[in-house]
């Protein structure tokens, strides 16, 4: 049996966030239902395709998927679990603090969801109005509180390079979420989109004050305990994200829902970005696929190197060499002295991991590697 | 069958750019039915996609025209000629195979600089003027004022000048009547041995270089031999035609008429532009005069911006070359930018057509190196030497003595533009000559300018500071002893080949600035800070920081979307292989183009 992570898009959200490009949509609580059918039959399309397959990790991602009334996650949730043979280690939901309460916890709860992540992003009420949040600190803190009565792994992500955010106001984020103890912490560099409404107005931190946001938030985070073991993502020993790290390790997973992200197999599969699309072909049990690229060996052995250089553990060479029947040491032996001497990386006989300048310069470290 | 000389008229039509000498072009052929309507595209004359988009002609054509005039038919061969300074050269040519010219002015501009030079280059090979005053439908247009000022100024008769709308071909009949009525037919001698004058050559893929040519006297027919008489060599001519303006194969060619040559000639600078074909055997004593080897004025280096696009580069230039015998190329190497070639052109507009037919007929990203002029050098051993590429200059302590070439400058502009004018060519170094007014508001001024402040920015400052009312020309005089120094741009402490040029000694350290700030904007961050320094011998004359990078990173791959991070990489790995490795340092193929000219 092969183990297959799962990640579900719910493409809602009660309002976008200014710095948002994914694909959500606000205002659509009339197409819940329909949307939550039409995920469901998405999953029982790949029944058979994927019988050889046992789930060991949800992600219910979004959008929000929070906003969602907790019937539809109950036939959304018992939908899937009907569709592949499953045995969750990690069962994970995305949760905004406005729209979370105990009773939705305690359902996630009841239904075998283990992990919640928590969109905080700031404690600082002004920023978080200043980026279309629709929460306050305290209603973050309410959420939290209820949360960890029914969770024992909670993420809580944070964003560094706001509009208004001095490098104190973020660094007393980072404290104050430490004080809470969440298992896990995802802090994110925003990346100012052009298509967002923020892009008119913000152009983004600059350089130096974004990496002593990242800097600082490195050290406090690991001086409280936490292993920085993504480029944004930190967690308590053992708790690391298992559905995440299959995007990092080049893990199969597959993708349900609308703008859904699939890599099983020698492909990665898009579904369209289009909602009515989506729901349309999925109703008339048509493939909504809109994007497929069959990778060949090279193109693989390209993208373990560019997800892995994201992992503190880097590349380990055994897993590199057995996947790709090639020696890595041998094959990148200049790459890896020249980015040795850059400073971009430590190596051993085990592998290569990048340093702090690796994870500030990973996209010149991982250029040295791409031919 | 010789055509009857009486009933051929020789002309070529000069004009500045834009004063609508191809849209007249385009009317006569029209009018003569030469082309059908269907066929007729705008500036028919104009073949290149380059022409055509910027509205200017490169290279000469020729299309004969059939009128019925007074009961006879007459043969009008139009020879168009290139409008621009850098192509003097082959205008002059083009002159010497007409009897005649029609000279097309602008009716609400009047008389610019190129009209003036190549007026009197016109007179100076005989030929007879026909004014044409262009454009009487703009509400702007000053009829009157126009034709007092080409009598006062160029002395020519206006009375049976034709006042023309080209563009709406309101009298366009009235100037073939003219050119029929005033301008005389040629002459020549069908029984003397062939002189046939070249004034254009293009390459043909299945024929080889193609002559454009002008008999003199004599004919030629197919399976004549022929001797090319500056270049010496000796063809057998495979096919003589007429352009209509598409090539019609004739018979014969004869004294007075124009035509081509084919001849199996392999290479284009066989068939030099101011040569004289005549007969292989018994053939003319002497060539027609005015042949001149042309020489290139302007020299740059072109690299590939992609260095494993060397060969292709050179394939390029190889073609263009073929059809362009004043281009030349040479390999050369760059510490900065490798393989390339350095080449050599009559003038600027003439290296801009290159690098543009380069990048889009081939499809080729080129990097090219500051122009630079030919300096002449003496060393202190008395030894002379050319430079052209600025690398090559000797150390400062070996030279006695450098010289530069000056040219004579002609600018007309309205006289509220005289000041401003002025200060440009005294900030260029200029030496004022002389001014008149050609006109109660128009202003003639003489300079003599430096080449290598020209070749600079000269052009670009001229028509932003007189918002393009004014029109330049100038002529290479000679060289003059000059204080000049070699900048050097040094990178992380490296001196970058490529970016080194030659300027005069009191202008280096305003140029060493403004390069060292162009270049901090141009060149990403490193991993390291990069100090630039423009330096004079080991002097450093202005420095600059690009301050290291410290932010490379995406911080997301949201739901196992690696798409954007791919693309990303990919963007940047694309970009990796535009850079150039000088030392330590990455630069971007266009931070050597971002120097050329200053803001």
């Amino acid at each position: 049996m092969r183990p297959l992570g799962l990640y579900v898009h719910i493409p809602f959200c009660r309002r976008k966030c200014h710095y948002c490009d994914f694909v959500s949509f606000s205002g659509m609580e009339g197409v819940f239902n329909r949307y939550i059918d039409a995920v469901i039959a998405e999953a029982k399309q790949y029944k058979k395709l994927f019988k050889e397959y046992v789930v060991d990790t949800v992600f219910i991602g979004g959008g929000t998927p929070s906003v969602l009334e907790i019937p539809h996650i109950i036939k959304l949730v018992s939908g899937i679990n009907n569709a592949f043979r499953h045995h969750i280690k990690e069962f994970t939901i995305e949760t905004n603090p406005e729209k979370l309460n105990a009773e939705k916890l305690s359902a996630y709860s009841d239904l075998g969801i283990n992990r919640v992540s928590i969109g905080l992003q700031s404690h600082d009420d002004t920023i978080l109005r200043r980026i279309g949040r629709r929460h306050t600190w305290d209603d973050f803190l309410r959420a939290y509180t209820d949360a960890s009565r029914f969770f024992k792994n909670i993420n809580t992500d944070i964003i560094f390079g706001l509009p208004g955010q001095t490098t104190e106001c973020f660094f007393e984020t980072v404290e104050k979420v430490i004080s809470l103890k969440p298992q896990h912490v995802s802090a994110y560099s925003l990346k100012v989109e052009q298509t967002t409404p923020l892009a008119k107005s913000f152009s983004g931190a600059d350089e130096d004050t974004d990496r002593a946001m990242y800097h600082g938030a490195v050290d406090m985070l690991e001086s409280a305990g936490y292993v920085h073991y993504e480029t944004s993502n930190f967690a308590l020993p053992e708790f690391e994200c298992g559905h995440n790290l299959k995007y990092w390790t080049c893990a199969e997973y597959l993708g349900l829902g609308v703008a859904a992200h699939s890599f099983a197999g020698d492909a990665r599969r898009s579904n369209t970005e289009s909602l009515q699309d989506y729901m349309e072909a999925t109703e008339s049990r048509l493939p909504q696929a809109a994007d497929m690229t069959k990778l060949g060996e090279h193109e693989k052995a390209e993208e373990y190197i560019m997800l892995r250089m994201r992992l503190a553990d880097g590349i380990v060479f055994n897993d590199y060499n057995t996947r790709f029947n090639k020696d890595f040491s041998a094959e990148f032996l200049n790459q890896i002295s020249a980015a040795q001497k850059m400073g971009l990386i430590v190596a051993d006989k085990d592998g290569i991991r990048p340093t702090k300048k690796g994870f500030d310069l990973q996209n010149t470290l991982i250029c040295e590697f791409i031919k | 069958m010789a055509a009857d000389m009486e009933k051929i008229r020789n002309f070529c039509i000069i004009a500045h750019i834009d004063h609508g000498k191809s849209t007249l072009a385009d009317r006569l052929i029209e009018l003569t039915h030469t082309v059908s309507q269907r066929d007729m595209k705008q500036q028919i004359l104009d073949t290149m996609d380059l022409e055509q988009e910027r509205g200017i002609t490169i290279k000469a054509q020729a299309v004969r025209m059939f009128y019925q005039f007074g009961g006879a038919e007459y043969i009008l061969n139009l020879i168009d000629t290139p409008g621009h300074v850098d192509f003097s050269y082959e205008v002059s040519r083009s002159m010497a195979a007409c009897e005649g010219a029609i000279l097309v002015v602008d009716a609400s501009q009047g008389i610019e600089a190129q009209t003036l030079a190549n007026v009197y280059l016109a007179m100076d090979n005989g030929l007879e003027i026909l004014p044409v005053i262009n454009k009487i439908d703009l509400p702007s247009a000053r009829i009157d004022e126009v034709c007092k000022e080409i009598e006062d100024v160029l002395g020519l008769d206006t009375s049976y000048a034709p006042r023309i709308s080209a563009k709406e071909g309101t009298g366009v009949n009235d100037v073939i009547e003219a050119v029929i009525k005033h301008l005389p037919p040629p002459k020549g001698d069908f029984s003397a041995p062939l002189q046939a004058l070249i004034f254009d050559s293009y390459y043909d893929n299945y024929k080889g270089a193609i002559s454009y040519v002008r008999v003199k006297n004599g004919s030629v027919s197919e399976g004549d031999g022929i001797l090319f008489m500056a270049a010496g060599k000796r063809f057998e001519v495979t096919e003589t035609g007429v352009f209509l303006p598409a090539p019609l194969k004739t018979q014969s060619l004869s004294a007075g008429e124009v035509g081509y040559i084919a001849a199996s000639v392999k290479n284009v600078s066989d068939t030099r532009v101011g040569d004289t074909i005549t007969n292989a055997k018994g053939g003319a004593a002497s060539p027609m005069p005015g042949y001149k080897h042309v020489t290139p004025m302007v020299f740059c280096g072109i690299y590939p911006a992609d260095g494993a696009n060397y060969e292709d580069l050179r394939d390029a230039l190889a073609k263009l070359s073929l059809n362009d015998a004043s281009l030349i190329y040479e390999p050369e190497t760059s510490v900065a930018l490798g393989f390339g070639f350095r080449c050599g052109f009559l003038g600027l507009l003439h290296m801009e057509i290159i690098q543009e037919r380069t990048e889009r007929e081939y499809d080729l990203d080129i990097v090219t190196t500051a122009p630079s002029v030919s300096y002449h050098v003496t060393t202190v051993k008395g030894e002379k030497v050319i430079v052209e590429n600025p690398t090559n200059l000797p150390p400062a302590t070996s030279i006695e003595y450098m010289e530069e070439p000056f040219a004579d400058v002609t600018i007309m502009m309205p006289d509220e533009y005289v000041g401003a004018v002025m200060d440009i060519c005294q900030e260029k170094r200029g030496i004022f000559k002389n001014m008149e007014y050609i006109e109660e508001t128009r202003v003639m001024i003489h300079y003599e300018l430096p080449l290598n402040e020209i070749i600079y920015d000269f052009f670009d400052i001229l028509k932003s500071r007189t918002r393009g009312y004014a029109s330049l020309d100038y002529e290479l005089t000679g060289y003059k002893k000059s204080d000049l120094v070699r900048l050097d741009i040094m990178l992380n402490g490296e001196v970058c080949d490529a970016l080194s040029i030659i300027v005069h000694r009191d202008k280096a350290y305003a140029r060493g600035r403004g390069i060292a700030e162009k270049l901090k904007d141009a060149i990403p961050r490193q991993m390291f800070e990069v100090p630039i320094q423009a330096a004079i011998g080991g002097k450093i004359i202005a420095r600059e920081t690009v301050r290291a990078m410290r932010k490379d990173v995406l911080a997301k791959c949201y739901g196992g979307d690696i798409t954007r991070k791919k693309k990303l990489l990919e963007k940047q790995k694309e970009g990796k292989k535009r850079m150039r490795q000088v030392g330590s340092v990455q630069v971007p193929s266009e931070a050597f183009m971002s120097v050329l000219k200053m803001d």
